[in-house]
């Protein structure tokens, strides 16, 4: 484990401007960490057409990935408190470097590649429960070099703004400790914030937090909408009787959470599993496992414009114009087209895996 | 050529079936196993609990004497030792008209109990405190955590002073509703035509549950959803991520100082739900992963039993918090198994993202 200074500053170069994610293909793949039928965990992927790219056995269970910009590599990480991140050939699956903890640091599960390529962001904790975004320099090593405070405990899914001037990081802002794996302190007094980060100084230019009233709001996963507006995706852990907006929007340095019908939010069940934009940014979807529904919104007007039913479902990536595609952990991915029911992707092998929290694309 | 492909086809379709129907009777099994081994007499020992708390504080409110108040505590205790041993099964019955929450409001992060009760007894109003009030409302001063204030808190001395005849009578309302609920949920799993104990089974009583299936995935649930609230809301939460972020006063019932003895019945609740339910299949289906669950809930409960003198002074203790740490340990080993294999193995589809995700 490389031993780091202490929020070690950076003397990083300026990010280039972001370029607008591309639509998928028939060659598109996605990828996601899943499980086999024997408990075997693995980062599989596969295309729109289910048939299988690759199926890599990964050493503990995996989490979020995140894609370099030319989608030659993939970064598949370990679930918090995760001690490994692995670095994949996204043709072939192939890991091509596994990425240790370092010394009294812990993965949070997500992580983003600068616009350039260069540079791998990963949220962490430190031992007391802290948020860090570790800083990787791309290349054969991965070498760590260097880190920054994220102003919050829980940090969790990360995200380039559009043009690439501010890492956006969802502190979930719930206590952990590395040492006591996956259990929560203090779900009443949760501290939650959407933090503006530089780049390159790691300078955090904005620490936004909803109001007092939605304080048991945990922020958790990331989707940028059209005009840069920051989606986030939320878990509520207060009273179980109360069902509470749980996507949030940021636009222009104000954070609120989207209006919608008590109903709707009721179907989600306090939870939210993964979050993810068209690749116009008009539309936001969120899936909840736990309600077994994913909802697409309108990122303009945040309406819900359609619902679709999925027990498990959690994985979500956009596929093509106003359509994603959507995993289950109970087996099987789907295509929820707007313009018609859930329709499942052909193939056996897509069926019998059982598909973890997140999905992305690769680019074809 | 044509009716000899669907020969084949029903040929091929007759194992299926049958092993559908194998797998719906072994379902079946587990539920009614559940039912008669758990649920049933986890709710008769609730119901008599509660109507025995209910008959002391109606005793009080008669006799305030130190003896009356004294056997109000013992059966304040043991009613709420009772529900912990049911408490995870937070669906039907103990969903309908919000029973779950009316009997124990925890935990409470906007402090609503104390808000409500202290006003409540400042306006000294009967008809805020009858039995018609409390099912319509105020929820936070008509279950266990009210009257554990009234009995061990910091005024429960009041409760024998002659003038404060009010706080007498909403601690005896409270006991009345207690028994009340608690009879209910008893009737409704037991009693007349369509019990829950035959609506979970799926078969000749389909209101709620499709199959037998669907009952043994609401008890899965039931199971690992007991042992999250236990670990995080239970325990975790006095703990604190640090000892100088201990908060005894955030246990269960520190008032009373029996949130060990609550947070050992729930976990004999939920080792009684998987040993009656659960058990059996899995012993069929994976022999080796049943025993290594079996052990995980003697782990768990070794480990609860190495906790001392009690919860609130272990977590403020630096040995006592790592006996309350291998207790959460056991219990974070609990869920993982849950989910990631035992689920599977039984084909119950609970799947890891709603049951574990983040």
């Amino acid at each position: 484990m490389a031993m780091l200074g202490r929020r070690g500053a950076l003397g990083l170069g300026l990010a280039m401007l972001a370029r607008p994610a591309a639509a998928a293909t028939q060659q598109t793949a996605f990828l996601s960490a899943c499980a086999d039928p024997d408990g075997g965990w693995r980062a599989a992927a596969f295309g729109l057409d289910g048939v299988p790219r690759f199926e890599q056995s990964i050493p503990a269970r995996g989490h979020g990935a995140a894609v370099a910009p030319d989608g030659g590599t993939a970064v598949v990480f370990g679930r918090r408190p995760g001690t490994f991140a692995l670095v994949l050939d996204a043709t072939t699956g192939r890991i091509v470097r596994h990425i240790t903890r370092a010394t009294d640091r812990w993965f949070s599960g997500h992580g983003v590649f600068s616009i350039d390529g260069s540079l791998l962001y990963a949220t962490e904790i430190d031992g007391g429960g802290d948020g860090v975004v570790g800083v990787y320099r791309v290349g054969t090593d991965f070498a760590r070099v260097g880190e920054f405070a994220t102003g919050g405990t829980d940090p969790h899914d990360i995200r380039f703004s559009p043009d690439g001037s501010f890492l956006v990081v969802a502190n979930g802002g719930i206590r952990t400790d590395p040492n006591l794996p996956r259990v929560r302190f203090d779900l009443d007094r949760i501290d939650s914030s959407l933090a503006k980060i530089d780049p390159a100084s790691g300078y955090l230019h904005a620490l936004e937090r909803l109001g007092d009233r939605e304080r048991l709001l945990s922020m958790r996963h990331l989707a940028i909408g059209i005009n840069g507006a920051v989606f986030v995706a939320m878990q509520y852990e207060g009273p179980a009787h109360e069902h509470p907006s749980l996507v949030a929007a940021e636009r222009g340095g104000v954070l609120a959470t989207v209006d919608g019908d008590a109903a709707t939010w009721r179907m989600l069940d306090n939870y939210t599993g993964g979050a993810a934009a068209s690749p116009d940014g008009r539309l936001i979807a969120v899936t909840s496992p736990r309600g077994g529904v994913a909802l697409v919104l309108d990122a303009m007007s945040g309406i819900v414009r359609t619902r679709f039913a999925l027990p498990d479902g959690s994985g979500v990536a956009a596929a093509s114009a106003g359509d994603f595609i959507l995993t289950s952990g109970l087996g099987g991915a789907f295509l929820a087209s707007h313009q018609g029911p859930l329709r499942r992707l052909p193939g056996r092998w897509v069926d019998r895996l059982r598909w973890d929290n997140h999905l992305v694309a690769l680019s074809g | 050529m044509i009716r000899r492909r669907h020969l084949m086809l029903a040929g091929l379709a007759l194992p299926v079936a049958a092993a559908a129907q194998d797998r719906n009777a072994a379902r079946l099994d587990a539920v009614r196993r559940a039912v008669t081994g758990h649920i049933v007499p986890g709710h008769a020992a609730f119901a008599a609990a509660a109507v025995a708390f209910a008959a002391s504080t109606a005793v009080v409110a008669d006799r305030p004497d130190a003896a009356s108040a004294e056997e109000a505590r013992v059966r304040w205790i043991s009613t709420a030792v009772a529900f912990q041993r049911i408490r995870h099964l937070r669906f039907g019955p103990m969903e309908a008209f919000d029973r779950g929450f009316r009997i124990a409001l925890f935990p409470d992060p906007r402090n609503t109990i104390a808000r409500d009760l202290a006003e409540t007894l400042r306006n000294a109003d009967p008809s805020s405190i009858t039995q018609a009030a409390f099912q319509i409302g105020r929820i936070p001063v008509q279950g266990l955590p009210a009257a554990e204030r009234l009995l061990f808190g910091d005024q429960a001395d009041l409760l024998l002073v002659p003038g404060e005849t009010f706080r007498r009578t909403l601690l005896a309302a409270i006991g009345r509703n207690l028994s009340t609920i608690a009879t209910e949920l008893l009737q409704d799993w037991t009693d007349g035509n369509q019990p829950h104990a035959r609506a979970m089974e799926g078969m000749a009583d389909k209101r709620f549950y499709r199959d037998p299936g669907e009952g043994m995935l609401a008890l899965f649930k039931s199971l690992h959803g007991g042992i999250d609230f236990l670990a995080d809301r239970q325990i975790a939460r006095p703990l604190g991520p640090s000892l100088r972020e201990a908060r005894p006063r955030s246990a269960e019932a520190w008032r009373s100082v029996q949130s060990l003895a609550l947070v050992r019945a729930a976990l004999a609740g939920v080792t009684e739900l998987h040993r009656t339910g659960f058990d059996p299949i899995l012993r069929v289906a994976n022999p080796r992963l049943a025993a290594t669950v079996l052990d995980g809930f003697a782990t768990a409960d070794l480990a609860a039993g190495k906790i001392a003198p009690g919860l609130e002074a272990a977590v403020a203790d630096p040995a006592g918090r790592q006996s309350v740490e291998a207790l959460l340990r056991a219990l974070g080993d609990q869920r993982r198994l849950l989910t990631e294999r035992v689920a599977p193995a039984l084909g119950i589809p609970a799947g890891f993202n709603a049951m574990d995700g983040d």
